[in-house]
């Protein structure tokens, strides 16, 4: 029996290459040109005929999985796995993180292409990273049939590996962020951020360490605050380039002084 | 069956922040959620450039708005790039997201992280592309003056933006393929499900040949040379086709849905024959395939003055006024049975449906050579009525879906005044634009970009109007955002406000065990 | 000592990765279709204008066929893989999971060195434009089905790519014939045609 995805795919997909035929025949195509696409003959206007085959090419190949699988109905799904009732199309999955960091990802990435070949790095190392991690969650919720246990196990294997290497990457980070603010700042100008900074992040720690039933709410939205203007400072610093500096000294030894204006 | 709280929180778990929330969601009212806002917030930007475009046009001698027509050019390129993918493409990617899982009968959209995957990718690009026309990139311009790195940032994010939306589609066609509840052939399924279907697998085999166009453009520009692709004053030129005529009714396709599940149930009659809408869906889908009208390609006979062109123009019309005369007769025989008032997305969408078929008209007449029409503005009043026709379906549907979508009722009033400024608008920017057309008035896509607007052409009482269209649609937009604003303060919603029996609106499980699910289906409590 | 056991995870639902597998390859597939579409355009032009298209000799048939048997092969032990998994045979799915992987790799590598040995500029003229384009975009697209291959194969040791879940590696093979059927009409539209 044919079935309704096949109907409609197979469909489009007839209707394509109908088009296709139609206009090549009607663009200029030989007589047997664009019933043999191209093989003996001119198939009139290429970009036309190319992609209305290309559609009846994708459209043939959806059809062909619609049928293969019966339209993937429940009925034609209980009956592959021996079952009365199959198992939902997706479970249940909880937050995820990884989705909003993947896209960000692809955001550095295309930053990179524009501004710089690091960028595109780190946009693609981020990428490998999120497309790993998000794999061992899809294995550990496959795991058993106990999320919590999955939970667990997920944990076990990954957090050893996560949290030095988000440590590494984040202080990395920050510290090329911050030094490409002093770097770009002027002398007695780098003096005052780096001062700032220390006493805003010491002063930070501590208030936090003496008030420890400060709403999480409040310190991760301090942190993720912070953490942002950091960074868009060191990309606008970056992007505006260090201060000009003057050697003194000179002279063939490693011995110099630099000074920034 | 549409228990869908995926980000389910265990016992002992640190109860995650607002943002928190938002950010690590997969569930898929969350996710559509999102979607709906940021097209609805892109949707007011688009609008602004377009109404600065339409001011510009009162007199382009001055230049009083740009200063110089390539800035206006810029603009011009933004509004329908923004219109389209930013805006009305989103919104019903939204909807979709969060309506068409539970029409199916799935527990939630299939690979949920993917969804969220996608929002995110669009939205970024989103960023990306205005942030590039912002600074002096684009799509190019006719005097080539734009900044290389701001151009490519607008093709890269352009790029993400149609990757962003091919990966949420992909999800939703896969939940409609293979998440469906037992006893949901493909044929039962809602008319919104399968508009989307349809109007999804035509996204898929046509939004990757705008892909590859911008990746071919974007790798001449950035070579040390442009040599062909990259050379500025002709790069709309090779994109333009996603936005005009057939390509435009492939993205509006979706409101042929909309107003085929809300007529009969707003009527309470079922459609004389489903399955003929369903075959009218998939041809009217079909014949919007527009990717191979490619007139920057032009070799010998222009692709637009070919036979499967003037074909195409031609057969889509019967069919979307088959379209139309199913749904009148519809709400024919269902008015008389009616005591109550019709609800406002019932005349949204049948309106929405009009404007369409005003849309295809006018786009049999561009193909027609003779009226020489094909780079007048008569373009322009092809896309808004058919683009804002898409819009007004998708407000049409927020207003019918949006107790089910937030969990809270909207002012129907206040969305169905705002629904009317966008409708009048639309008439009111279309119908001068096509007057102009027939004047000789050119379009940007043309040649002669200087000519648009041109205040001896005797249109400028024409062009008056339509910058009063752009404020009313503006007006409009603003007045759907308030709506979606309100709604998020409303009182909680009804499971089932319109009475509608239909699958999404179920609050247990479902096993469908009728041929005409639309009205009658039959609801089997843990099924 | 004392053990624990867990119930099994509920199987996921067969078909559902390879629908959306087929989609997502289906945009891909259409990706190429709009490069393909132009190229042979501008070709036609140019050979209709007796205008030069690629530079002579730049286009050499070893390297190009090379690269097809490579993908060929690469096409069957695939195949050899989705067969492995069907009947739980877990040694030979990674053994052709990995052969797979390799040959992709072989192909990006050959092409890495003829392309620099061609040393043909991108910008060179519109017909080595679209060359760059469309065999770099071939080789990003080989690249992320190698990539998808390793992640099977970590999915793979952690125990999971089994008749259980078949469709992980069916929807990886169904990306990679796409892959293949890809280079096909690059190598006959590029280096056989030329």
């Amino acid at each position: 029996m044919l079935t309704t995805g096949f109907k409609l795919w197979f469909g489009l997909c007839a209707a394509a290459l109908s088009a296709a035929v139609f206009a090549g025949y009607t663009s200029g195509g030989t007589e047997t040109g664009p019933i043999s696409l191209g093989w003996k003959g001119g198939v009139g206007d290429h970009v036309t005929y190319v992609l209305f085959v290309t559609a009846a090419a994708v459209f043939g190949l959806l059809a062909v999985i619609a049928i293969a699988f019966r339209d993937a109905d429940s009925e034609a799904v209980a009956e592959v796995l021996g079952v009365d009732t199959p198992p939902p199309a997706q479970t249940q999955v909880g937050s995820s993180i990884w989705p909003v960091l993947g896209a960000l990802g692809v955001a550095t990435l295309v930053i990179g292409l524009v501004v710089s070949p690091a960028l595109f790095v780190v946009g693609l190392l981020l990428l490998v990273a999120v497309s790993l991690e998000w794999t061992m969650t899809n294995w550990s919720e496959r795991a058993t049939g106990d999320p919590e246990v999955n939970r667990e196990l997920r944990e076990r294997l990954l957090r050893p590996i996560e949290i030095p290497t988000l440590a590494f990457v984040g202080i990395g980070v920050l510290v090329l962020a911050i030094s490409r603010v002093l770097l770009a700042s002027s002398v007695n100008g780098a003096v005052l951020v780096a001062g700032v900074v220390g006493t805003c992040v010491f002063g930070a720690a501590f208030l936090f360490s003496r008030r420890p039933n400060i709403p999480r709410r409040v310190v991760s939205t301090v942190l993720i605050v912070s953490c942002a203007a950091v960074l868009a400072a060191g990309i606008v610093a970056a992007a505006t380039g260090e201060r000009e500096f003057h050697q003194l000294g000179g002279g063939s030894g490693g011995d110099h002084v630099e000074v920034g204006e | 069956m549409t228990e869908t709280t995926a980000d389910t929180i265990r016992t002992g778990d640190v109860v995650p922040t607002a943002l928190e929330a938002a950010v690590t969601t997969t569930d898929h009212l969350r996710i559509g959620r999102a979607w709906l806002a940021s097209g609805v917030l892109l949707l007011v930007v688009s609008l602004v450039a377009g109404l600065m475009v339409s001011a510009e046009r009162m007199d382009l001698t001055g230049m009083a708005v740009f200063g110089d027509v390539d800035s206006l050019f810029r603009f011009w390129s933004a509004y329908r790039v923004g219109f389209v993918l930013l805006a009305v493409v989103p919104v019903f990617v939204g909807l979709a997201t969060a309506v068409v899982p539970l029409q199916v009968g799935a527990s939630s959209i299939v690979f949920p992280r993917a969804a969220a995957l996608g929002f995110w990718v669009w939205v970024l690009g989103a960023v990306f592309t205005v942030a590039g026309f912002a600074i002096d990139g684009g799509l190019g311009t006719p005097g080539a003056v734009s900044r290389t790195d701001a151009v490519a940032l607008t093709l890269l994010g352009l790029l993400m933006v149609i990757g962003g939306i091919c990966c949420a589609t992909v999800c939703i066609l896969t939940t409609i393929v293979a998440g469906r509840t037992a006893g949901m052939d493909l044929s039962r399924v809602p008319l919104f499900t399968w508009s989307v279907l349809v109007a999804g697998s035509i996204w898929l085999v046509t939004l990757p040949v705008l892909a590859a166009n911008a990746v071919l453009i974007y790798v001449d520009l950035t070579g040390r040379s442009a040599i062909a692709f990259g050379v500025e004053d002709t790069i709309w030129g090779q994109l333009s086709w996603a936005f005009s005529h057939p390509q435009v009714y492939a993205f509006a396709l979706p409101l042929v849905g909309i107003a085929g599940d809300i007529v009969p149930v707003a009527a309470r009659r079922r459609h004389g024959n489903h399955q003929a809408l369903l075959v009218l869906t998939a041809l009217i889908g079909v014949l919007s395939f527009g990717a191979y009208a490619q007139a920057a390609f032009d070799i010998g006979t222009p692709v637009r003055e070919q036979a499967v062109f003037v074909v195409e123009a031609f057969l889509i019309v019967p069919l979307a006024l088959l379209v139309l005369v199913g749904l009148v007769d519809v709400l024919r025989r269902g008015v008389g049975s009616r005591r109550t008032r019709m609800p406002a997305p019932l005349y949204l969408s049948v309106l929405s449906v009009f404007l369409l078929l005003d849309g295809m008209v006018l786009g049999a007449l561009r193909a027609v050579a003779p009226l020489d029409l094909l780079e007048r503005s008569t373009t322009g009043a092809q896309f808004t009525f058919t683009i804002g026709a898409a819009l007004l379906a998708a407000i049409a549907g927020t207003l019918w879906w949006g107790d089910l979508i937030v969990g809270r009722v909207a002012p129907q009033g206040f969305g169905l005044a705002s629904a009317l400024a966008v409708a009048v608008g639309i008439v009111l920017v279309a119908v001068p634009d096509t007057i102009s057309g027939f004047m000789g008035l050119a379009d940007f896509t043309g040649g002669d970009r200087g000519g648009a607007g041109n205040p001896e052409a005797g249109v400028d009482v024409l062009n008056t109007v339509a910058l009063v269209g752009s404020a009313h649609l503006l007006v409009g937009a603003l007045g759907w955002l308030v709506t979606g604003v309100l709604r998020l303060r409303g009182a909680r919603s009804l499971a089932d406000p319109w009475g509608a029996h239909t699958l999404e609106w179920s609050t247990s499980s479902v096993k469908v065990t009728s041929e005409s699910p639309l009205l009658d289906a039959a609801v089997e409590v843990g099924a | 000592m004392s053990s624990t056991t867990f119930s099994a995870a509920v199987p996921n639902r067969p078909r559902t990765l390879v629908v959306g597998s087929a989609l997502a390859t289906s945009g891909v597939l259409v990706f190429f279709g709009g490069l393909f579409a132009l190229y042979f355009s501008r070709r036609a032009d140019a050979m209709a204008w007796g205008m030069e298209w690629f530079p002579e000799g730049a286009i050499r048939l070893p390297p190009g066929g090379m690269n097809m048997a490579t993908m060929a092969l690469s096409a069957i032990t695939m195949m050899w893989a989705v067969y492995s998994v069907i009947n739980s045979d877990r040694i030979h799915s990674y053994l052709a999971m990995a052969i797979t992987a390799v040959m992709g790799v072989a192909m990006l590598n050959q092409t890495v060195f003829y392309f620099n040995d061609i040393a043909l500029p991108i910008d060179h003229s519109e017909a080595t434009t679209f060359l760059f384009v469309i065999v770099g975009a071939h080789m990003a697209m080989v690249l992320v089905g190698v990539f998808w291959l390793g992640l099977l194969l970590l999915r793979a040791l952690g125990g999971q790519d089994t008749s259980r879940n078949r469709d992980l590696v069916s929807a990886a093979a169904l990306y990679w014939y796409a892959a293949v059927a890809v280079y096909m009409v690059i190598w006959l539209g590029i280096y056989i045609a030329k």
